[in-house]
């Protein structure tokens, strides 16, 4: 019978046993002097950080006028209004950031066997009809949605090797310009570094971020845009189905959802226009779309007003499309992560993911995680019933649809989820727990796990979670 | 140690040193704290360390981890020392916190790794069915066990140190008196 004066007497023996180390204040001592260097090595970095931002601004507020300059000497213009000499660019001002897909991140071995790895989903062809090259003679790719023709690209490479619009050969300003073109004016995207020949750019336009992929031909060459996805699209799925177009598209937030289609070179053709629920499916069709090479256009209008853009080219070719898998800046949601939701089995997830994944088992839990992901990005099934129930966030990446990754101060967290749930110490470790206010979401809520007053870690789960202490045990 | 204390000492201010009793009356309910506040950090650590670590141990399981965690929260004390008005209560606080913490964190590591945790093994490798048992139960069921039955709060301290409701302490105790019954009786 286990009474309490047992458990009383128990804890008291053990505790009995336990003869800390003589040095423990010495060591306390040595953490706070640690602090203590950290602190002032932060307010220097700090300091130095706000000269340096200084100097950049000064340098890029005279190279600025360069690229100005050379884009109202350009000859001729082009056939959509962002090519004409006028055009104004949005010059990139956020910071450098490029996507690292999560299986192409060096020295990360990927365990386990053939099992555990899915191949990535891509676009699907009619058999026998190829791949949607779609090379010209001059080799440039006519995949492309901005500029959309190969005579197009070929007519502005032609004009950079001359010395005009030299800011062709600048990704973000390349995503820049395509981003105004749609539309979105306030638009700025990542510094050029690590793109290379291909690559994508982090993007925010009136406060909604994406990412815009870019591509060129050769070192030499001009950049061109390949396909955009916002983060307020979380999921979207595009296939041909006879003369139609089927289009399944998941927002992270209600509105409505836009969706049109062009052939290249062509105007806009009106399409469908619906209602949308935050993070419910929603199925449109687009008519007239049968064996033709298109640019396909899907526009979130949320409910708050800002807009979200997420456009391909689907080749006449290619079938159908969906969103590229998981990358290490998927958006982090109540109840998803990128294309990942939770409910799905962990074979749907791993699919959904499109990279390769780890299937790991420990305590109570299988965990799938995205091969070379940074630790702490799982998809974990607590249940034992190989659903995902629970989706872990620890390192920086992935933000939320308010712009809250880790590294994320508990000032910054408040300030994008007012009247949050707030379980702190003094020290700002605990948690911040968000309970979206939302008839689909109600059910889910987002786990901030607070450590020395920033964002540790993020749980996102039923509601329920932040109760539990231990989804493993 | 003596030029620790100066040192940790040099940095409260002179004026905590005489308002020690009357801060400690404000500590209601917390048996610890109806004596005289300590005067320093050096003073709380010679007080309370030991305690704290053993504490520590009763949830964590590890002595080791137990002392880092005790020790990183005499660290992080150090920052709000002069704003602590009921520094043997937020110690308490702080220990149980980082506790749950560590816990936590456990039970992300063993989600993703396959190996058994340290802790785990810890507690295994000594046969005490009821102390192992106690390391099955959640780390909140725990963590208010161990305030309970060994540091002796009253349910009103548990839910301060564990951030709770007393309501939801009588609850944890409750359920976890069971789970444990469930297990050493089966």
């Amino acid at each position: 019978m286990v009474d309490e004066e047992q458990l009383r007497e128990t804890l008291h023996r053990r505790a009995e046993t336990v003869e800390p180390s003589p040095n423990g204040w010495a060591l306390v001592t040595r953490r706070i002097e640690r602090r203590q260097r950290r602190t002032r090595t932060t307010t220097l970095s700090l300091a130095g950080g706000f000269a340096f931002a200084a100097v950049v601004v000064a340098v890029a507020l005279v190279t600025h006028a360069i690229p100005e300059t050379d884009q109202n000497v350009a000859a001729g213009g082009g056939r959509t209004p962002a090519f004409s000499p006028t055009t104004t660019v949005p010059f990139p001002a956020g910071p450098p950031t490029t996507v690292v897909p999560f299986d192409a991140l060096p020295g990360q071995p990927t365990p386990g066997g053939p099992d555990d790895v899915v191949p990535p989903l891509g676009p699907t062809t009619i058999p026998g009809a190829g791949p949607d090259t779609g090379l010209t003679t001059s080799g440039f790719q006519t995949g492309t949605i901005y500029p959309e023709t190969a005579a197009e690209l070929e007519r502005i490479q032609a004009q950079v090797d001359e010395g005009h619009q030299p800011w062709w050969i600048d990704p973000s300003m390349v995503a820049s310009s395509y981003l105004s073109n749609r539309g979105l004016t306030t638009a700025d995207a990542g510094a050029p570094q690590s793109i290379g020949e291909e690559g994508a750019l982090r993007y925010t336009a009136d406060g909604v971020g994406g990412w815009v992929s870019v591509g060129r031909l050769t070192s030499g060459s001009i950049y061109y845009v390949e396909g955009s996805r916002s983060d307020r699209i979380v999921q979207l799925r595009v296939a041909r189905q006879g003369e139609r177009l089927a289009v399944e598209v998941m927002a992270a937030t209600g509105g409505k959802v836009v969706v049109r289609t062009k052939r290249p070179g062509s105007d806009w053709n009106p399409g469908p226009t619906q209602a949308v629920a935050a993070g419910k499916l929603t199925s449109l069709t687009v008519e007239g779309a049968a064996g033709a090479d298109l640019i396909v256009q899907v526009r979130h209008e949320g409910d708050d007003g800002r807009v979200g853009l997420s456009e391909e080219r689907m080749g006449a070719e290619v079938t159908s499309f969906e969103y590229e898998g998981l990358h290490d800046g998927s958006q982090l949601g109540p109840a998803w992560l990128g294309p990942v939701r939770l409910g799905m089995s962990l074979a749907e997830a791993a699919r959904a993911a499109g990279v390769a994944t780890i299937t790991d088992r420990g305590g109570s839990c299988t965990t799938l995680r995205p091969a070379g992901a940074p630790a702490g990005v799982g998809f974990v099934s607590t249940a034992g019933d190989d659903r995902v129930d629970v989706i872990t966030v620890g390192a920086p990446g992935a933000l939320t649809g308010a712009g809250i990754g880790v590294g994320n101060t508990v000032a910054e967290v408040r300030t994008a989820y007012p009247g949050i749930e707030e379980r702190l110490t003094l020290d700002g470790d605990g948690q911040l727990v968000y309970a979206p206010d939302d008839p689909v979401l109600g059910g889910f809520e987002m786990v901030f796990g607070m450590v020395d007053g920033r964002v540790a870690s993020i749980w996102s789960g039923s509601a329920g979670l932040s109760s539990t202490d231990e989804i493993c045990a | 140690m003596a030029a620790a204390d100066e040192q940790v000492q040099g940095d409260r201010a002179v004026g905590d040193e005489v308002d020690g009793v009357e801060r400690a009356g404000a500590a209601v309910g917390d048996a610890v704290v109806r004596s005289a506040a300590p005067g320093s950090l050096a003073d709380l650590y010679r007080e309370r360390y030991v305690p704290m670590v053993r504490l520590a141990y009763l949830i964590v399981g590890s002595t080791t981890v137990a002392e880092d965690l005790v020790q990183d929260a005499f660290a992080r004390m150090h920052r709000h020392w002069d704003t602590t008005e009921h520094p043997r209560a937020y110690l308490r606080t702080a220990v149980v916190n980082a506790c749950r913490s560590h816990l936590r964190r456990l039970a992300l590591e063993r989600a993703y790794r396959r190996h058994p945790s340290a802790v785990a093994d810890h507690m295994l490798a000594e046969a005490d069915e009821l102390f192992d048992a106690l390391a099955t139960l959640p780390s909140r069921q725990r963590a208010a066990l161990v305030l309970r039955f060994y540091e002796d709060l009253s349910e009103a301290d548990i839910a301060v140190a564990l951030g709770c409701r007393p309501g939801t302490v009588k609850s944890l105790l409750h359920r976890g008196l069971g789970e444990l019954r469930k297990v050493v009786e089966p």
